[in-house]
């Protein structure tokens, strides 16, 4: 078989598996530009669906109200999730500690568990330290949501540097903690930017968390805002529908086709961990 | 600054990786760690740099006892068998880091880093990152980093034996030179007998964590005062024979399968007071046997020869065992052929083959 033939296969195959998937957006981006569509055929071309953006949909908060709200829940969510995860991660790298395999474990465990269980047990403690309904008690939720993942991804990061280089640093004259900041941290940057965008982004899409904890309009993110388009009681515009969720799609996949190299390191040079 | 260690351990779990350790470093020498690999050599290293806390044992900076001072305030540079340079930073942050550390001011910084640069010949890369380095380059990186805070100790952990061998000649020289002209107390870890043996001023042997000899080059060399010493030290190695001491009539011969040598004079006095009929292991260099056509002290048969330029080294086998001569250009007897060998009296070595120790010096 000619060598030209044989490299097509692979493209010819991921071609007919994403296939699905771009109809999908091809048809969103025609249907938030029509009036009405048949499959993919629109019917009276039209930017009305797109006037969210200059003028709120009925009594719902403005949609630069809602991106203010995504993001005040968003960034602090991939800062703190960073944060913590770059120390945590690093503890459990590094350092020997009573409970530190007990501690890899529950990791794992909690990771895999499915939060949604949670909810209600959730709800009370919020409720308890007032935090109910407010942005900082979702991004509190969602961050140790999100640290198991998190930690173990850090973990692998730094259990790829080698101790030469911290104990050069060690006897170059830094403390632990200088070490950590000037040696070991600048070398895994590439985990901490994937790690802070994979966060910002869940972030962004992030939807059970913020519509179960968050009932004042003013301050929901975007997915909610979106969801209580289709949840109207009088009728569904599908159109509206349609443009918002674009609205919502189109920085995601700007920030993946900019941001790819970094979250691609994820998987790469993450992921190694062990115990 | 004299360095001394007095008793030092460490101990891994079950594992002892360094055991009842004594070396005394004077001010200014050059020493090197000697051993097959994970014997303890970098475990020992790591203490000296403050990285292990010894298990126990002291370790002594001049008068003081460093063991639980921070590697940080110990004033010593390291150089690491990976390098470990720091990828982030260009070659000249990575010269400069530990005087950023110490906030000199900018400019003694600068004119340090460019006389250092210049000392171990790095002025040409100072913009470039570590991975943009060839591995001789790295090691000059990291042999400037390690000195620029003018140490009063220089840690080496096998910093040679990345390089090729053309390299690891040169390099070998030149850390030398640098070491003598700087003056540092330096103590360099290798599994390399021959570089142990021409840069170092003392060697420390070490085997399975406890120190088998602490000598002069020379001296461990002349008169290695174990088996292991005499086996390690050396290339090609030392060969060993197992023979018995004869007496008869009044004389002393060391005598095994096809080996019959007769002793006389003051060695002959040495070996008889051994005890005549023990067993002993006769252990010879290959540069102390000759090998003639007519007679000897051993019946021998050519096995391989391999011509190694200036000398040729040849194998041969006397009954069962192996032994290696170092032989003159000119040799040309023909493999298979039977030949004798004559060794050197005077550079014989005897060991006891229980306790694996020298019976003669
Ligand atoms: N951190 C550690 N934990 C447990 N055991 C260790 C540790 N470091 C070293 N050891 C063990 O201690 C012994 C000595 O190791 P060390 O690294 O000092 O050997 P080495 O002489 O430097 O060897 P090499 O020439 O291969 O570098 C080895 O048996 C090793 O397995
Ligand atoms: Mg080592």
């Amino acid at each position: 078989m000619p060598n030209r033939l044989r490299s097509a296969i692979p493209y010819v195959l991921l071609i007919l598996l994403t296939t699905p998937i771009l109809v999908g957006y091809l048809w969103l981006f025609i249907s938030s530009m029509s009036a009405r569509t048949y499959g993919l055929r629109p019917e009276g071309l039209t930017l009305e669906n797109w006037r969210f953006l200059v003028e709120p949909i009925r009594s719902r908060p403005s949609i630069w109200q809602v991106l203010l709200s995504t993001l005040a829940f968003a960034i602090p969510l991939g800062l703190l999730d960073v944060t913590i995860s770059s120390m945590a991660g690093y503890a459990l790298s590094r350092l020997r500690f009573p409970g530190r395999r007990m501690f890899l474990s529950f990791t794992i465990v909690l990771h895999a568990f499915p939060s949604a269980t949670l909810l209600i047990a959730i709800f009370f403690v919020l409720r308890a330290i007032k935090l109910y309904d407010s942005i900082l008690g979702v991004v509190l939720v969602s961050v140790s949501l999100g640290l198991p993942l998190g930690i173990w991804l850090m973990k692998g990061f730094y259990d790829n540097v080698s101790w030469d280089i911290e104990m050069a640093a060690l006897i170059d004259g830094c403390s632990r903690l200088r070490t950590w900041w000037s040696v070991v941290l600048p070398i895994i940057r590439p985990g901490l930017a994937a790690l802070l965008i994979f966060s910002f982004l869940g972030g962004w899409g992030a939807y059970i968390i913020p519509y179960t904890f968050l009932v004042t309009a003013t301050i929901q993110p975007i997915s909610v805002f979106l969801q209580s388009l289709t949840g109207d009681y009088t009728f569904v515009n599908y159109g509206v529908v349609t443009a918002v969720g674009l609205f919502q799609l189109l920085p995601v996949l700007l920030f993946y086709l900019f941001t790819q190299r970094y979250l691609l390191n994820l998987y790469s040079g993450g992921m190694k961990g062990g115990a | 600054m004299e360095i001394a260690l007095d008793n030092l351990s460490k101990h891994f779990g079950k594992v002892k990786a360094v055991d009842e350790v004594s070396i005394k470093v004077p001010d200014g020498e050059f020493v090197a760690l000697l051993g097959p690999s994970g014997c303890g050599k970098t475990t020992l290293l790591l203490m000296l740099a403050g990285i292990y806390k010894p298990t126990t044992g002291t370790i002594r900076f001049g008068e003081k006892v460093v063991n639980d001072l921070l590697p940080k305030d110990r004033k010593i540079g390291m150089v690491f068998q990976s390098y470990a340079l720091y990828p982030h930073m260009s070659v000249y942050e990575n010269i400069v880091f530990p005087l950023r550390l110490q906030r000199l001011p900018a400019n003694v910084v600068r004119d340090r880093a460019h006389k250092m640069a210049e000392l171990v010949q790095v002025q040409g890369l100072l913009d470039r990152k570590p991975g943009q380095l060839s591995g001789g380059q790295q090691q000059r990186v990291a042999l400037s980093r390690a000195l620029i805070k003018e140490p009063d100790l220089l840690l080496l952990d096998e910093p040679l034996s990345n390089l090729d061998a053309k390299l690891r000649i040169a390099m070998r020289a030149e850390i030398k030179r640098l070491q003598k002209d700087l003056g540092i107390t330096t103590i360099f870890v290798t599994h390399d007998q021959l570089e142990a043996m021409t840069m170092a001023d003392r060697i420390a042997l070490l085997n399975n964590g406890k120190l088998v000899a602490y000598s002069q080059p020379h001296d461990l060399y002349d008169r290695p005062k174990t088996l292991f010493a005499a086996e390690f030290i050396g290339s090609p190695p030392m060969n060993f024979l197992r023979i018995r001491i004869e007496e008869k009539d009044g004389g002393v011969a060391l005598a095994g399968e096809g080996i019959q040598m007769p002793l006389a004079g003051e060695i002959a006095q040495k070996v008889k007071s051994l005890g005549g009929g023990r067993e002993v292991i006769l252990g010879i260099r290959p540069e102390d046997i000759t090998v003639a056509t007519d007679s000897g002290d051993a019946k021998a048969e050519v096995y391989i020869i391999e011509p190694l330029g200036r000398d040729m080294l040849v194998d041969l086998h006397v009954q069962a065992t192996p032994v290696r001569v170092l032989a003159p250009p000119t040799f040309n007897a023909p493999i298979g052929a039977s030949v004798a060998l004559t060794m050197d009296r005077t550079k014989i070595h005897l060991f006891d083959p229980q306790t694996e120790q020298a019976l003669l010096n």
